[in-house]
């Protein structure tokens, strides 16, 4: 579980968050929803440690990440899979060293067959057998969330953070990485926390979804309550869409 | 007051250097890639640019030094002490700051705009020591070996273009490199090599590693990178050259 209270961030003077306070169970997929600027990426940057808050709190099973040492943080961070939204994976490894890679840093126990098996493990999860010796550049967008799926779950993570996973891919794709991140949220219990402003993401895998708007946090609730919420900056957000905004009307 | 914003970031920065590696595997890993990146790399470019500029400082200084009361063996002596005392410490260095500097800048800041950098931050990685180390001994190991590559080729070539020419015979100009030959001068050469791979491979990673923004501030990061290494190069060598000369 992982609680914010009332955290807020200012860059030279202008405030981005304004004290945006939650709580993100284990097991559930946690959607950070609203529109550019509203907040939601400097939020899981924030959570992740990349962005210092001003003031409030993070914690991670009651334990005070923002008020951590760097090596303190550190120990942390290696319960930490994140996906991004370039998938940021490093292109001049190939794709079984980017997955290896936090194991090579940090699992010096493991032999380097045990390593390979995890990797091929992670590869199976995610769909991609037999792309170990590929490079990034070799590889589709969607393959490239995907191997960054496999590297954010191959150190067995406990909080799973996906900054616009959807970002670049074509709907059906959408939709095959939202399934994936859903099914291994399920499968590992992990906290999983989505920032995302793609509404079949919403309306697929939101059992917690958080709407920011303007640096604050306007609503909270499922995907089922999502669509009667009644909030108007939500309704706003939600309806954005001509194809949406037929649906409301009947048409 | 910029000037020590910049300068206490850089201090503060390289003090990673001293951090302990996560992983000897995966820091050996990235200091091999580094010597064969900056040695093996830089191998060619540094060879035919010392060979000619060996071969043009013999010739010229033919030219300048044709005088009848003048030994001709001097063109030998002088051939050989400026290609050991600045010509391979030196001018191979600014090379090197054009080639391996902006390749180190570049690399780090296209990390940084594509977020591999935070990536590696998020598992718990210390960046700073991992991105940087590397590459500083990398430089380190590798660039001091290409200096003495440079001086012994630059010799060479001022040796070959003499002979090929007519203007002295292999004898003669061996004869004056050998007569004022002093050991001392390969320290002064070995110590500026040192300083110079530690300045380009230091200031290059600083200007990669704290770049915002995207293509057009990764561009700017590996000029300037070039552009202060070289500045730092000629500093260091005039004050080398005035404290043990």
């Amino acid at each position: 579980m992982i609680q914010l209270k009332d955290i807020k961030k200012a860059f030279d003077s202008k405030a981005i968050l304004k004290g945006i306070s939650s709580t993100f169970e284990s097991g559930n997929c946690n959607l950070l929803i609203g529109q550019s600027g509203a907040g939601k990426t400097v939020t899981i940057k924030s959570m992740v440690g990349l962005i210092d808050i001003d003031s409030g709190d993070i914690l991670y099973d009651g334990r005070n990440f923002s008020a951590m040492s760097f090596s303190e943080r550190q120990a942390i961070r290696r319960e930490i899979g994140m996906l991004f939204q370039h998938s940021a994976l490093f292109d001049s490894y190939s794709v079984e060293e980017n997955i290896k890679f936090p194991l090579d840093m940090f699992h010096k126990e493991m032999s380097a067959a045990e390593k390979k098996d995890r990797v091929d493990f992670c590869l199976e999860k995610v769909n991609l057998p037999g792309v170990n010796k590929k490079m990034p550049s070799e590889l589709s967008g969607g393959m490239q969330k995907r191997v960054g799926i496999a590297r954010a779950i191959v150190n067995n993570p406990k909080y799973l953070f996906c900054d616009e996973p959807n970002s670049g891919l074509d709907p059906k794709t959408s939709i095959v990485i939202d399934e994936l991140i859903y099914s291994l949220t399920k499968e590992f219990k992990t906290t999983t926390i989505i920032n995302t402003h793609d509404m079949n993401s919403v309306m697929g895998i939101g059992e917690h979804v958080v709407y920011l708007h303007d640096g604050k946090k306007h609503w909270e609730g499922n995907k089922d309550q999502v669509i009667h919420s009644g909030n108007k900056a939500l309704d706003e957000f939600i309806f954005a869409s001509k194809f949406l905004q037929n649906l409301k009307k009947g048409n | 007051m910029e000037f020590f914003y910049h300068f206490g970031r850089y201090i503060y920065l390289m003090k990673n250097l001293f951090s302990k590696p996560e992983s000897w595997v995966m820091y050996k890993r990235e200091i091999f890639r580094q010597m064969n990146d900056v040695g093996v790399g830089s191998l060619a470019i540094i060879s035919i640019i010392s060979l000619f500029i060996g071969a043009v400082t013999t010739l010229q200084i033919a030219y300048q030094l044709s005088e009848p009361l003048v030994p001709i063996t001097i063109i030998g002596a002088i051939v050989g002490e400026t290609t050991i005392l600045e010509l391979a410490p030196t001018i191979s260095c600014l090379v090197l700051a054009g080639k391996i500097g902006s390749n180190m800048a570049s690399e780090i800041a296209t990390m940084r705009v594509t977020e591999q950098v935070d990536a590696m931050e998020v598992m718990g990685v210390n960046v700073k020591s991992f991105l940087i180390t590397p590459k500083v001994l990398g430089a380190f190991l590798m660039i001091p070996i290409l200096v003495v590559i440079a001086g012994f080729l630059g010799v060479s070539g001022g040796v070959l273009a003499g002979a090929s020419t007519d203007i002295i015979t292999v004898d003669k100009f061996m004869l004056g490199a050998r007569e004022f030959f002093k050991g001392y001068t390969l320290f002064i050469m070995v110590v500026k090599s040192f300083t110079n791979a530690f300045i380009i491979a230091s200031i290059s990673c600083y200007q990669g590693f704290y770049v915002r923004g995207g293509a057009l501030e990764v561009g700017a990061s590996s000029t300037r990178a070039v552009v202060y290494s070289c500045i730092l190069i000629l500093f260091a060598d005039f004050l080398i050259s005035y404290l043990f000369l």
